[in-house]
């Protein structure tokens, strides 16, 4: 029995995309194939990444603006969380930096970094660096499509899928962020 | 040119020459210690110690201070002669309140050397420049009153004696100064070293500690559980079959900080490191992918077990490793706070560990069960619950404890204690703004509380801005700027070296010691603790910031004269002489 149509995992970059492999080395070329590749590892994302921990991880308490001290995750759905970044990472020859992004209720336009893999995502987050006003290609994933951002100095591509649950809501938004400039070595 | 000796206890003023206000003894006892001092030049030091004193210069025209020439030394008596004496150039800084003062100590062939534009410091040329001199007193030297002078030519040399007592120190402090800092600043602060060149950098750090008897810690991971290059052996396999693949990087570089070559000659003693943080995090060496699986825990004791006995093989049977998890949930990457434990639900995960480090011993069995491996913990909120708990008190073998819970904890502190584990305390160093004796305060309190130690501020290894900008925080700059990839100390660190030895000095008097100090600074025994708050006993998640700075932290030292912890020292040496 093949599976059904509408369970299938959205092909958002060009049919035969690779997710490893070697990059063209002229720098627009580069560039798009970069952002290739993390859209078809996002794809790929979708099937390890769990929607409902994303939904459910942190605490009720920690979605507004709290303490540091009293930041909390519901420890069992965090670790599922982190579980999937973590191999979501690993399934490229780039050094992925992997992050899933939350709105805040109390902070309209505002998104929150709920969980990073082994490292932020630095296009848009960094130490202490976790609520920012959403960008464009953050939005339209959060609106339900993938983006792709490449960072105003050249260095960074991210793209940014939906991220959802089992009620197909959109909770989240999982970037995949990679350095351009050769900064981070690819890690396979 | 005009010169003046001073103690090691004051601080002058890079303008004027003076000793800076806040130094001024304002006891009859500690005016009398500094006017014996500027009469008669004396410093006594136990065998093991350093004696120390500083020599101010003032020049006809102002200048950087790099053409005088200083001589100080050697120190000699009969039969016997001090003569490995060093001087510092004392670096000028700038407190927050815009005044000046010194801080950081320049060895000063280094400075002399240093190009011009080093030298450039922001307050300009002057006339004012202090020098530090430390003397060490070496275990086999001979007790008795050796004479020195220091001088520049063309003045008259001034005579200091120092006076080496038939009393030797412990080759380990009683208390512990943990000089803490995190991975990667080091390579920070001289950028473009690598290999060799920069294991001769680190080691100088990790030595400069050492010879002020302070312990420089150097997490070697970031909250991600990301090494600091080459602060974990390389790993292959996975599963069961993970292992360290290879030692020998790990072993050149950190070897002998471990047993103890890197510490020849070193006034702190020719001892091995006596702590060191593992690398071993909530990623490192299993992974965290697997968290939660029996291969997680097979992975991290596995490679502990091969800790255990390479640490071993190896003889390094004399430092504590420390397995310790700093990871927080505030930075966003894991459901556990390993450190400063707030949420009850944390529990599960530090008595989890526990219980791989002690797989990790049975797996290791004798060939490992001589390591010192040890489980530590940083606490604050929780530590009224947790030191007494009957399931996480005895988890930990040393507690790292805020400074005001340890403070209002007696009950807690005094339980570690007598599960044979170690209390330290972080938090309560003060900055160059502070009195200069305050790390001495700092080591007798810690003695009179009964503490092994403490790590007076989070991060103890300064930038190069902070040379010139006063930093609250460090004890170790980089040379860099004078062409010295070395670590620079400092004067707080030297205040860190006298206050072990003072604490050394009250420990081989025991209750007696502790008689002394309660008379002199005034105190009775329930003086030296703080009343414990009600909500410090309240459910931690219930605790905030606010409730932390509302309360004032007892330390009877502090009400004192900034020289009392002096008068310690010096009637405690009188009370070993005359015993």
């Amino acid at each position: 029995m093949s599976v059904l149509a509408n369970r299938r995992y959205p092909q958002w970059a060009p049919p035969g995309t690779p997710l490893t492999g070697p990059l063209p080395e002229e720098p627009a070329a580069r560039r798009e194939a970069v952002a290739a590749r993390l859209l078809e590892l996002a794809r790929v994302a979708m099937a390890i990444v769990d929607g409902d921990a994303v939904r459910d991880c942190l605490r009720p308490a920690s979605r507004i603006e709290i303490s540091g001290d009293d930041y909390e995750y519901d420890a069992d759905q965090c670790n599922a969380l982190r579980r999937g970044l973590l191999r979501v990472e690993r399934l490229s020859d780039l050094d992925v930096q992997t992050g899933v992004w939350r709105l805040r209720p109390d902070k309209p336009g505002m998104a929150d970094l709920l969980l990073a893999g082994m490292g932020y995502p630095r296009q848009f987050s960094g130490w202490d660096r976790y609520l920012i006003p959403i960008p464009a290609a953050m939005q339209q994933a959060f609106d339900g499509q993938p983006g792709t951002g490449f960072s105003d100095d050249g260095r960074y591509c991210s793209v940014l899928a939906p991220v959802r649950d089992s009620l197909d809501d959109t909770v989240g938004v999982l970037e995949l962020c990679v350095a351009l400039d050769g900064e981070a070595q690819p890690v396979l | 040119m005009r010169l003046q000796v001073l103690s090691d206890r004051v601080r002058t003023s890079p303008a004027t020459g003076e000793v800076i206000p806040r130094d001024l003894p304002t006891s009859e006892a500690g005016r009398s210690l500094e006017s014996d001092f500027g009469q008669r030049p004396l410093v006594r030091v136990p065998r093991g110690g350093v004696a120390s004193f500083q020599v101010v210069v003032t020049t006809e025209k102002p200048s950087d201070g790099s053409e005088i020439a200083l001589q100080a030394g050697p120190w000699q008596a009969q039969g016997g002669a001090l003569d490995r004496v060093s001087v510092f150039y004392q670096w000028p800084c700038r407190l927050s309140n815009e005044e000046w003062t010194f801080e950081g100590l320049v060895p000063f062939e280094v400075y002399r050397a240093a190009r011009s534009a080093a030298c450039q410091e922001p307050l300009g040329k002057r006339s004012h420049h202090a020098f530090w001199v430390d003397v060490p007193a070496p275990r086999e030297a001979k007790p008795g009153v050796y004479q020195g002078s220091v001088g520049v030519p063309g003045a008259e040399p001034l005579g200091v004696e120092v006076e080496v007592l038939p009393i030797e120190l412990p080759l380990v402090p009683r208390i512990t100064v943990d000089l803490n800092s995190y991975a990667t600043h080091i390579e920070r602060h001289h950028p473009g070293l690598t290999g060799e060149q920069l294991t001769e950098c680190e080691t100088s750090y990790y030595r400069e500690a050492h010879d002020n008897r302070a312990v420089l810690h150097y997490l070697p991971y970031g909250h991600a559980g990301e090494m600091a290059r080459g602060y974990a052996p390389p790993l292959a396999g996975r599963g069961r079959n993970l292992h360290v693949a290879d030692w020998t990087a790990y072993d050149r570089r950190f070897g002998p900080l471990l047993d103890g070559t890197a510490m020849a000659g070193s006034p702190g003693g020719e001892r091995p490191i006596p702590h060191w943080y593992l690398p071993f995090n909530f990623d490192w060496p299993a992974d965290y992918a697997h968290f939660g699986t029996r291969g997680y825990d097979h992975e991290f004791a596995q490679v502990l077990a091969e800790f255990r006995r390479h640490i071993q093989e190896r003889g390094w049977t004399e430092t504590s490793f420390e397995v310790f998890f700093n990871h927080k949930k505030r930075y966003r990457y894991y459901p556990y706070d390993g450190d400063e434990r707030k949420h009850e639900a944390d529990r599960g995960a530090f008595r989890h560990y526990r219980a791989l480090v002690d797989r990790a011993a049975a797996m290791a069995g004798p060939a490992g069960a001589r390591a010192k491996i040890i489980y530590r913990t940083d606490i604050s909120w929780s530590f009224a619950h947790d030191a007494t708990d009957d399931q996480i008190g005895p988890l930990y073998d040393l507690w790292v404890i805020g400074f005001s819970n340890f403070s209002w904890t007696r009950q807690g502190v005094e339980a570690i204690l007598e599960r044979g584990q170690k209390a330290w305390w972080y938090g309560g160093g003060s900055g160059p703004d502070g009195q200069t004796t305050d790390a001495d305060r700092l080591a007798v309190l810690c003695w009179r509380r009964g503490g092994d130690g403490f790590m007076p501020a989070w991060l103890s290894m300064a930038g190069d801005a902070a040379l010139d900008r006063a930093d609250p925080l460090s004890m170790l700059y980089p040379g860099r700027r004078f062409g010295f990839d070395r670590a620079l100390g400092s004067i707080r660190l030297r205040r860190v070296r006298s206050g072990t030895e003072t604490a050394d000095l009250l420990e081989m008097l025991g209750a007696e010691g502790r008689a002394l100090v309660d008379r002199l600074a005034r105190a009775r025994d329930e003086d030296w603790w703080t009343p414990t708050p009600a909500w410090a006993l309240y459910p931690p998640e219930t605790m905030n910031n606010d409730m932390y700075g509302s309360e004032s932290i007892a330390n009877p030292l502090a009400q004192r004269d900034p020289h009392t912890p002096a008068v310690i020292r010096e009637r405690a040496i009188d009370a070993l002489m005359e015993g």
